[in-house]
């Protein structure tokens, strides 16, 4: 005889069938069973109510962005053939090395992190303090040159790894650039968000602001307008205000962000005043 | 009810879409890679529907196919077609891209923004153009924790059957059983709670 709880349970695998349907022991039990029988009703209500939900279609910019990905991938499997001549062997250590770019990115920082240290101890005993100079300028570059490796990738977690990474360079002009690129043409709104919580934190950078304003008009998430706009304000200057003031007219905009914009920019405007009196 | 996303290409007279499925895949790894965008005209669609249900929002679920395709192509010396079908393998590692979303996302708060918009209105759940039900419900499917949102997307949107669940999720029978019926009771009862919130 099942019980209650394995019949209830039982249940999920037939709420799309007619009851007539159900497994003969199911049936002989719901027969018996007005708690159970209730439970499938109210399954079913929910399972039906599920259908409802729209089901999503494809884009030409999915297919789009996959083909380019698909060329890519592509051309550096061709690209790769010769060396090795055969597949790949999945259990290998080099594959698994291969197949990840932040470990090869992990690795090179490794080996340069070593050679600062080899070439701290080698200069503390000879007194070559230019040369730890020029290794750790090495370093610098090597690490620059990942991010941006890391950031013209296919896969967007390897863009956010790479903006990840932004976060321990020191912030130069060329870096700062990068960011806005990134924050006005990334695909991925994520990827967007994660350049612009990076730019956040210069706030003393005219070009960051600068930028922003800029970009703001231009970006497509709301989300990211929305965020946008906050950082501006929090770096605070009319011209901010001003560009987050005419975000808010966008009828493009759904009227949650606008009134979100209208909201953030109200509550500046009350700390402005507070601070002024 | 059918399972299955868009046709792609023709497939050879005699060949299922299993089979068909697990020899281009065989091929992709062995050297055909362009072969994947067969496979992706295929599948690509249910992919975007399950990120769709996961995540509801629809520029992330894009970004997430498009990551999964990139890990089918760079794990593909891991697939292995005597070991069950290309569909299951890939569910296996959308699911692996699912996770990892979730993890990031709270780091990089698009949930925050989401959730500062809750108070003020409408989310980003305003994209998808349906009525107030479907609205509430993808709103209370969006309540479930990922876990009990994943083994009822599975279920319930691309027809898994719990032994197939419990191999893409690697938990038993059981467990995935029992996680689903509690989401659908949970689902229940937030979906009561919003319209109410609501009315």
């Amino acid at each position: 005889m099942m019980s209650c709880e394995s019949v209830r349970e039982s249940l999920l695998e037939f709420l799309g069938e007619p009851i007539d349907r159900l497994p003969a022991d199911l049936r002989a039990h719901l027969d018996g069973c007005a708690g159970c029988t209730g439970e499938l009703e109210e399954l079913r209500g929910t399972w039906l109510a599920l259908g409802q939900l729209p089901e999503e279609q494809s884009s030409d910019r999915m297919r789009a962005r996959f083909h380019a990905m698909l060329t890519a991938e592509t051309a550096s499997v061709r690209r790769d053939a010769p060396a090795s001549m055969t597949r790949r062997n999945p259990g290998t250590l080099l594959s698994f090395f291969t197949l990840r770019p932040v470990l090869q990115a992990a690795a090179l920082a490794a080996a340069l992190i070593i050679g600062v240290f080899l070439g701290t101890a080698i200069g503390a005993r000879q007194g070559k303090q230019d040369g730890i100079a020029e290794l750790r300028d090495e370093m610098r570059s090597m690490t620059h040159a990942v991010t941006l490796s890391l950031l013209q990738h296919q896969s967007a977690s390897e863009r956010l790894r790479g903006v990840g990474l932004t976060e321990t360079t020191p912030p130069d002009a060329e870096l700062i650039q990068t960011l806005l690129r990134v924050v006005n043409d990334d695909p991925s709104a994520n990827v967007r968000l994660a350049a612009l919580d990076v730019l956040a934190s210069l706030p003393a950078r005219s070009d960051v602001r600068a930028g922003l304003i800029a970009s703001l008009p231009h970006q497509a998430s709301p989300p990211v307008t929305a965020a946008m706009a906050a950082v501006l304000l929090e770096l605070d200057g009319s011209e901010a205000a001003e560009a987050v003031r005419h975000a808010a007219t966008d009828d493009k905009l759904p009227d949650s962000v606008r009134q979100y914009l209208l909201k953030i920019l109200a509550e500046k405007s009350g700390k402005t005043k507070g601070s002024g009196t | 009810m059918s399972e299955r996303g868009p046709e792609g290409p023709e497939r050879p007279e005699g060949m299922n879409e299993v089979d068909s499925d697990n020899s281009i895949m065989l091929r992709v790894r062995d050297g055909h890679p362009e072969e994947l965008g067969v496979l992706f005209e295929r599948h690509h669609v249910r992919l975007l529907n399950f990120f769709m249900k996961m995540s509801g929002d629809r520029s992330v679920s894009e970004d997430l196919v498009q990551e999964a395709f990139l890990r089918i192509m760079r794990y593909r010396d891991s697939f292995r077609g005597d070991q069950g079908e290309f569909v299951m393998w890939m569910y296996r590692l959308a699911r692996s891209v699912a996770v990892d979303h979730f993890r990031r996302a709270t780091r990089w708060r698009t949930t925050e923004i989401d959730d500062a918009f809750a108070a003020g209105g409408p989310t980003a759940l305003d994209r998808i153009e349906t009525d107030e039900t479907s609205r509430l419900l993808q709103e209370s499917l969006m309540k479930l924790s990922p876990d009990k949102r994943e083994v009822l997307v599975l279920h319930r949107f691309h027809f898994k059957k719990f032994t197939e669940i419990a191999e893409i999720l690697d938990c038993s029978v059981g467990t995935a059983r029992t996680r689903a019926h509690r989401a659908m009771k949970d689902l229940k009862r937030i979906y009561v709670r919003l319209q109410r919130q609501g009315a």
